[in-house]
């Protein structure tokens, strides 16, 4: 017959006792009681109450492997895990297309994320930059209504920034480009040119024209010599003509005009050793490479902010 | 929410920084220099540190040992200056009585008998046996007890084997902290030639005052003598008389005889009396009978009572009085206060009587013997004076019997007192340790 366990403990309890009035060896039951007695009494170990791993899903509008998308994945994950030990589970997704974008994207993309992400289940939504944005907001008004999106480096200043999205919260980065740029001219101020590097893709053209029209505002002395619509090749030709007092900035530069996707470190890479010009760019994950640096964004502090934000929203 | 904002950091490449001639100090204070190699200081930081450290460890103990020593190096001239300028042989000795060092003393001094017999190495106990023989080590035994440990200080007199030398031996621990002790040695023999020479001239006082007290007396001793020798005379007359008989009888000329020996015996002891009082001999502290002492002052001062009007009474205890004194010395002692107290009831009117008595003292260490005579007595400023050298109230006096007194009784460790009786009167007290 089974006894609970409070009776086995007791029974134990009971036989050892017994055998300390019995037996003539005292002493050494004395030692078996000292070492049983704690053993029976001490509760035993309950299992933690484990919350199961939060699952996060991450929409990037570039490819994951970037090393920008790295470094804010890293970002993330950190202040996940440092506050939130049961675990974290990241799904990561690029929403990008590769150019030229066929027709009809939107809609395809936004069935295939319904397809194959619609029968799991998110605690989080992370939507990195604006293209993701309604890709994200259709997802979670589809099958999750009650989970949070998380919206990451915004810029206020784009046409689709999220507005009143309920249940979001943004995180915000400043103008990282004018920033940049200001404590370029801060460094070299006999700056006259800025020549601004461009992508081809049009998610280039259209960040590109944000963020020059916002440095044009700011730095209208500039003579902004732009480089755009070019290939990879020409486009470093090109940059070995440029003027005295002259900085080069790295702008959004996904694809060059053959559609050859290009990062921002191996472009900085490449240019760095041919330029005349000290090389800007407005991300940390550059620095290194061969640009001067500054007032940069951190990619990856910027991840972490988000990462504590996520871990906060139960 | 209200949106999280992300703000930008500041981070440069430092090779690009110099690429283009950038200093540094061109930088905002929050920017992050990266890619700057580092510098010997970054690099080996804790091995700088650790070495400094070790360094500065090595750097204090060194300054601490230079400072101890320049420390010890000044307590140790300063203990040479004082051990140099110590009068005498001067010694450092270990507990186990090993000389450690010595200061320099001319040679003539000490030079030449410890100074020389005690270098640096040697036992010191050995040396001053070598110079002042076992019976010096004996007189030194509690300097040896103060190199043992045993005692703080020791002072020891210590006469030397080479013949009238005399050393005075200091001892004295070293403090604490300091193991071992200091002896100095000082060359006492003239002191000790000047303390032998005031003893002699204190016996040769002494012997001068007794002779003058005889020479007081020597009416009553004349008379004492004639007394015995006119009944020698009488008796030798009779004693002729008896033998120039037809038939002498024999018993009566033995009885003659017997009174002539009984009076010579009497005259011998008169004279031997004198003798002794005139005898210049040193003091010796020996047990005496004080009744004895006091009957015979009595016996050789009745004359003198007689012949000036006075008598004297003698009240002893029944049993000997036992003190350690020198019964001449103590009989000169008797003899000037017998002698003061008659001087001091001439002149005054009815029974003059003078009284030897001797008491023992209740607590059984002392005795004492009185003198009491019926004079004047003695005023309080008297009494202040009365035992100070040259003080007298007599015409003819020097006044350096009653210091005389003082002087013998301080050697024998007794003192005398005065004061004044209840009827009238002096009354002087010699006291003694009992023997």
């Amino acid at each position: 017959m089974r006894q609970p366990k409070g009776g086995l403990r007791r029974t134990i309890i009971l036989e050892t006792l017994e055998n300390l009035v019995r037996t003539r060896y005292q002493t050494n039951t004395l030692l078996v009681l000292a070492l049983l007695v704690p053993a029976v009494c001490v509760p035993p170990v309950r299992a933690q109450d484990a919350s199961p791993p939060k699952r996060v899903l991450v929409l990037m509008p570039f490819q994951v492997s970037r090393p920008g998308s790295v470094a804010l994945l890293r970002g993330i994950e950190d202040g996940l895990r440092a506050n939130y030990p049961a675990g974290v589970e990241m799904v990561t997704d690029s929403v990008a297309p590769v150019p030229p974008e066929p027709e009809g994207f939107a809609a395809r993309m936004s069935d295939w994320l319904a397809y194959k992400y619609g029968h799991q289940h998110f605690d989080a939504i992370v939507s990195v930059i604006n293209p993701p944005v309604p890709y994200a907001v259709a997802l979670r008004d589809r099958f999750w209504p009650e989970v949070p999106i998380l919206f990451v480096l915004q810029e206020e200043e784009r046409q689709s920034f999220p507005q009143a999205v309920p249940r979001s919260t943004q995180v915000v980065t400043s103008l990282s480009n004018t920033q940049t740029l200001r404590s370029a001219l801060d460094l070299f101020p006999q700056t006259e040119h800025l020549v601004y590097l461009e992508g081809s893709s049009d998610q280039d053209r259209h960040a590109n024209e944000l963020i020059l029209r916002n440095i044009r505002q700011a730095f209208p002395q500039l003579d902004i010599i732009e480089v755009q619509g070019l290939s990879w090749e020409e486009t470093k030709d090109r940059l070995r003509s440029i003027p005295d007092g002259s900085i080069v900035l790295i702008g959004s530069f996904l694809f060059d005009r053959n559609h050859r996707q290009l990062t921002n470190p191996q472009q900085a890479e490449e240019l760095s050793p041919i330029l005349g010009a000290p090389l800007i760019a407005d991300s940390d994950v550059v620095v290194g490479k061969g640009v001067v640096g500054g007032s940069v964004l951190s990619v990856q502090g910027a991840g972490k902010v988000a990462g504590n934000q996520l871990a906060e929203r139960r | 929410m209200p949106p999280l904002d992300v703000k930008n950091s500041y981070i440069v490449d430092w090779r690009q920084l110099r690429r283009w001639g950038i200093p540094e100090s061109r930088l905002p204070p929050d920017a992050t220099v990266l890619y700057k190699p580092p510098t010997a200081w970054e690099q080996y930081k804790g091995y700088i540190i650790s070495v400094a450290t070790v360094l500065a460890l090595l750097l204090a103990l060194v300054a601490f040992l230079f400072i101890e020593r320049q420390r010890r190096r000044k307590e140790e001239e300063l203990n040479s200056a004082m051990l140099e300028s110590l009068p005498g042989l001067a010694l450092l000795v270990s507990p186990q009585g090993e000389i450690l060092r010595s200061n320099q003393i001319e040679a003539g001094a000490l030079g030449d008998e410890l100074g020389e017999a005690a270098p640096p190495g040697r036992t010191y106990l050995d040396c001053l046996h070598r110079v002042a023989g076992q019976d010096g080590v004996m007189a030194a035994a509690s300097v040896a007890q103060v190199i043992a440990g045993d005692r703080i200080s020791a002072t020891a007199e210590v006469p030397l084997l080479s013949g009238n030398r005399w050393l005075e031996i200091r001892a004295i621990q070293l403090p604490q902290g300091q193991s071992g002790s200091l002896i100095v040695h000082l060359d006492i023999t003239q002191r000790k030639q000047a303390e032998l020479e005031l003893i002699e001239s204190r016996t040769q006082i002494y012997h001068l005052n007794r002779v003058a007290a005889m020479g007081q007396l020597a009416a009553a001793l004349a008379h004492e003598l004639s007394q015995p020798l006119a009944a020698i005379l009488s008796n030798a007359e009779a004693g002729l008389r008896f033998a120039n008989r037809e038939s002498p009888d024999l018993r009566e000329i033995r009885e003659a005889l017997n009174d002539i020996a009984q009076d010579d015996r009497r005259a011998r002891g008169v004279i031997q009396g004198m003798r002794a009082m005139l005898k210049k001999q040193d003091l010796k502290v020996v047990p005496v009978d004080l009744n004895h002492i006091a009957s015979s002052v009595a016996q050789m001062m009745r004359n003198e009572a007689t012949l000036r009007g006075m008598s004297i009474q003698v009240l002893l205890l029944p049993s000997p009085v036992m003190v350690q004194g020198d019964a001449i010395a103590l009989q000169q002692v008797l003899l000037n206060l017998a002698s003061n107290g008659l001087d001091a009831m001439t002149g005054t009117d009815g029974a003059r009587c003078l009284t030897i008595r001797t008491s023992g003292e209740s607590n059984g260490k002392t005795a004492s013997v009185w003198v009491d005579d019926e004079g004047l007595g003695v005023s309080r400023e008297m009494a202040d004076k009365l035992f100070q050298p040259f003080f007298t109230t007599k015409h003819a006096g020097l006044g350096m019997g009653l210091a005389i007194c003082q002087s013998i009784l301080d050697s024998l460790g007794g003192r005398i007192d005065v004061k004044n009786r209840d009827r009238r009167g002096a009354s002087f007290s010699v006291t003694l340790p009992r023997a």
